[in-house]
């Protein structure tokens, strides 16, 4: 019995000293955040996001700080440099724009994203960042655009300050000679410019790129009649069809590599993530108020059909 | 009276006609290979070609999914379908079908190949990139767009194939599949060539965006098998009507619309290559859990 007592004893030590080396094992770290304001489909991910950190144990552990800068490159740096000198542990950022100019910075804190476009970061890079990344299949997009609708006069709404907009610029261009399209280049670098380019513009459908500033001046677009297809979603906006990578998915892989290196991990340890995780979303409400064909293979591929 | 019964006799000899007439109906079910309006298109004027040479109604009916296959034969009373590979072993093994004809392709060959691909700018060059990722497979009852795939992996040393992915799923159809990977939803596909091959030749840009990774060898294409109960006399008619189509120029339309050169005879011995499939799959035809 006395033995017995004693082998309790000894395993109630070690259980209480492993869950004292586990609590101190993740001390409070704060990470900085840096959320481009306005644009709905990143709000998305960082809400999943947040709900997946919070089943963790170490969500008790953190402190977020978070900055919603405009998404322009001055703000979206001034934002980083304030989570630098502000010392956090480590930053994360929302989409391709805001990660390259945190990694323009050069930060000695790791940095990892969310939603960053591949093609558009590989120049930046570095050994101390890692992300969740994704890459549009432009010819898909374009393909279900001009399945619907004989499409000779494309329109492609981008910022060119934004990168992985004009990568996808570039790629649009490349692909539209096949489907003998016409691609019409519709720049925006505010919002509000979204209504003086479409003056006197004659284009039959109109393809917007995932510029955060473009993203925030589809919200405005309800009252054109063109078919609008959106490389980042925008339900208040309705988009014929939008194609983009999933915000639950992309917010997991994000939570996971988070972790990782709140135990830890090195960013250079940690793969980069580019899985296909992405979300074809037709509505066909807007679709038949338009007179649109409506074909078969994008009412079988949609992931979610909005009527 | 007289009248009454001459009414009575009437409808009677109507009705006994009609049930004779639906009694005389053929039902032939179609694996669903792809988008099932583009299959419903392509072999429409077969049956009304077969309609009118056999003088007897034939009707083509899609079947829901692979998996339902054997049991829809069955329930639906089917006097024949087009099976694919794995199918039709199935149903020569359960149902004791008779293999009669298959499509000659345009190239020539009357078999099929399973195609495992990527995106061409997805990174996965091998199979050792392939860790992780997500794949598509067709269905569990599909040589092509799914044991050909198992068994390539196991042949290079992977024990067990679904565990080496993060995701896998079932799309349904052979193009679905290849749209899976081209619309980034999935970054690993497997799918029959032929299928394939049609959508690359509507639309080039498909092609120069997929890259092919491995190749199973040639697998007996769609395979018309016909029911053991069909009465041995219209089975050869039946049989005779396909082969001599691509004597007769109307039949040479429908084929060109099935997009097949001519039918050929099968037999159940082109189907030894499958089993040899099954075998290096692991798979046990008997306990085999297609559904």
């Amino acid at each position: 019995m006395r033995q017995f007592k004693f082998r309790l004893l000894i395993l109630l030590l070690i259980s209480f000293v492993s869950f004292i080396k586990e609590s101190h094992a993740i001390e409070k770290r704060t990470i900085g955040v840096i959320l481009p304001s306005n644009v709905t489909y990143y709000e998305e991910i960082h809400t999943h996001f947040l709900k997946k950190m919070e089943a963790t144990i170490v969500a008790r552990q953190i402190d977020f700080l978070i900055q919603k800068p405009f998404p322009d490159p001055i703000a979206l740096s001034n934002a980083a440099r304030k989570l630098i000198a502000h010392n956090v542990d480590i930053i994360f950022c929302y989409g391709t724009e805001a990660t390259i100019a945190t990694l323009k910075e050069r930060p000695d804190q790791p940095v990892i994203y969310v939603a960053g476009y591949t093609p558009a970061l590989e120049r930046y890079r570095t050994k101390n960042s890692t992300g969740v990344e994704f890459k549009t299949p432009i010819s898909s997009i374009t393909r279900y655009l001009n399945s619907m609708k004989e499409i000779k006069t494309l329109g492609v709404v981008y910022n060119p300050l934004e990168s992985d907009s004009l990568y996808q610029l570039d790629e649009i261009m490349r692909c539209c000679p096949f489907y003998k399209m016409t691609v019409i280049k519709l720049i925006i670098k505010r919002p509000s410019d979204i209504r003086q380019v479409l003056e006197n513009i004659n284009v039959d459908a109109l393809i917007f790129t995932t510029s955060s500033i473009a993203n925030i001046a589809l919200s405005n677009f309800r009252e054109y009649r063109i078919p609008v297809a959106s490389l980042l979603p925008r339900r208040d906006a309705k988009p014929v069809i939008s194609l983009y990578p999933s915000p639950k998915k992309q917010a997991e892989k994000a939570a996971a590599i988070i972790q990782a290196v709140l135990k830890g991990k090195k960013p250079h340890e940690i793969a980069r993530d580019s899985g296909a995780d992405m979300e074809l979303i037709f509505n066909l409400g807007e679709a038949q108020r338009m007179g649109l064909r409506i074909p078969a293979d994008l009412l079988t591929e949609a992931t979610e059909v909005i009527h | 009276m007289r009248f009454l019964l001459l009414i009575i006799s009437v409808l009677i000899l109507c009705f006994s006609t009609a049930s004779f007439a639906a009694e005389k109906e053929i039902l032939i079910g179609l694996i669903p290979e792809e988008n099932i309006f583009r299959q419903m298109d392509r072999y429409k004027p077969l049956s009304e070609y077969l309609t009118s040479r056999l003088g007897m109604k034939t009707r083509f009916t899609i079947l829901s999914r692979y998996g339902d296959i054997i049991d829809r034969f069955i329930t639906r009373n089917l006097d024949g379908a087009f099976f694919g590979a794995f199918t039709s072993v199935l149903a020569i093994e359960k149902l004791g079908v008779e293999p009669v004809v298959r499509p000659l392709n345009p190239d020539g060959t009357s078999s099929a190949e399973g195609y495992i691909f990527v995106r061409r700018d997805s990174n996965i060059k091998d199979i050792k990139d392939m860790k992780g990722k997500t794949i598509a497979f067709v269905d569990r009852a599909t040589a092509t767009g799914y044991i050909f795939a198992l068994a390539y992996f196991k042949e290079h040393g992977i024990k067990n194939p679904l565990g080496y992915f993060r995701e896998y799923y079932f799309t349904g159809s052979h193009d679905s599949a290849l749209l899976s990977v081209l619309d980034g939803k999935a970054d690993i596909g497997v799918a029959k060539n032929k299928i394939i091959k049609e959508r690359f030749k509507k639309d080039p840009v498909m092609e120069q965006e997929i890259l092919i990774i491995a190749r199973s060898t040639a697998l007996p294409d769609v395979t018309l098998c016909l029911s053991k109960k069909l009465d041995r006399s219209l089975k050869e008619r039946i049989k005779d009507i396909l082969l001599n189509m691509d004597k007769d120029p109307e039949g040479r339309k429908v084929l060109e619309r099935l997009g097949a050169l001519r039918f050929v005879a099968a037999s159940k011995e082109d189907f030894s290559i499958v089993y040899n499939l099954l075998k290096k799959a692991d798979i046990e035809i008997k306990t085999y859990k297609y559904r």
